[in-house]
């Protein structure tokens, strides 16, 4: 394992790159249920993109991207993904996401 | 159709019966049953290979552990594994797919099963039961790839490694 943990601004080119299915894009260092390191790759979609059927052919792609782009192959830690909606941020008010 | 579908199955009624707006419950319910679906299809599919006694194949489904098959998974998740002999071996990319679908669900399950404070969506949850479909469609054209089997002995033998 040799690579680097991306920062916060190549996150946000990877982001303008899968706009406007992509809103923006929140990594979090942390660690997994069983204490391995982990990383938390957090995707707001438009709300259109994520209303598309069915949603695997909306977030499969950008996790490939995100892997690819950001070398997330070569990192120790190991990278999990979740997407929510632009409308669904008003009800469940996560500071991570914002 | 076994067990692993049914459950697949199950999860995706879970996330539409309510439509359109899930409870938590729904959706905490159908992360679970996505993780066990998966979980069920590696289950099954490493007892197939045993053609001995029903007894003996279902000692073989029950010797497989959650903890003992995610340290594995994140081993096959990685593009190469170091082999019984100790040799380097790539890892086709549908192992590693099924290896890093098997990580993230577990560590979700955890949190649908576990963490009252956490508010789950729609949107989460259909990304999380895509992966697990992606991860029956890996599997389905993987399976009988020595590396598969590899994958699966590695996690029944992961204690005595």
């Amino acid at each position: 394992m040799t690579g680097t943990i991306p920062t916060q601004e190549q996150i946000d080119r990877v982001a303008l790159e899968l706009a406007p299915d992509v809103v923006r894009i929140r990594m979090e260092e942390d660690r997994d249920w069983t204490d391995d390191p982990a990383l938390y790759f957090r995707v707001v979609l438009s709300d259109e993109a994520s209303r598309r059927k069915p949603l695997g052919d909306v977030t499969m792609p950008i996790r490939e991207i995100l892997r690819s782009r950001l070398g997330l192959d070569e990192l120790e830690p190991h990278s999990y993904f979740r997407f929510r909606a632009l409308r669904e941020l008003a009800y469940t008010n996560d500071a991570g996401w914002d | 159709m076994g067990l692993a579908h049914d459950l697949l199955r199950q999860a995706e009624h879970l996330i539409g019966y309510e439509v359109p707006a899930p409870s938590q419950a729904s959706l905490r319910r159908a992360v679970s049953t996505g993780y066990y679906a998966l979980f069920h299809l590696l289950l099954e599919d490493a007892g197939s290979h045993w053609t001995g006694a029903a007894e003996t194949r279902r000692a073989i489904e029950r010797a497989f552990h959650h903890g003992s098959m995610k340290s594995v998974s994140l081993q096959f998740a990685n593009t190469t594994w170091k082999d019984w002999h100790g040799q380097k071996r790539v890892i086709p990319p549908d192992v590693r797919r099924v290896a890093r679908a098997f990580v993230e669900l577990q560590d979700e399950q955890q949190s649908a099963d576990y963490d009252n404070h956490r508010v789950w969506t729609d949107t989460e949850v259909k990304n999380l039961l895509a992966a697990v479909g992606r991860a029956f469609r890996d599997w389905d054209a993987i399976r009988t790839d020595p590396m598969a089997g590899n994958y699966l002995l590695a996690m029944l033998l992961q204690k005595l490694r």
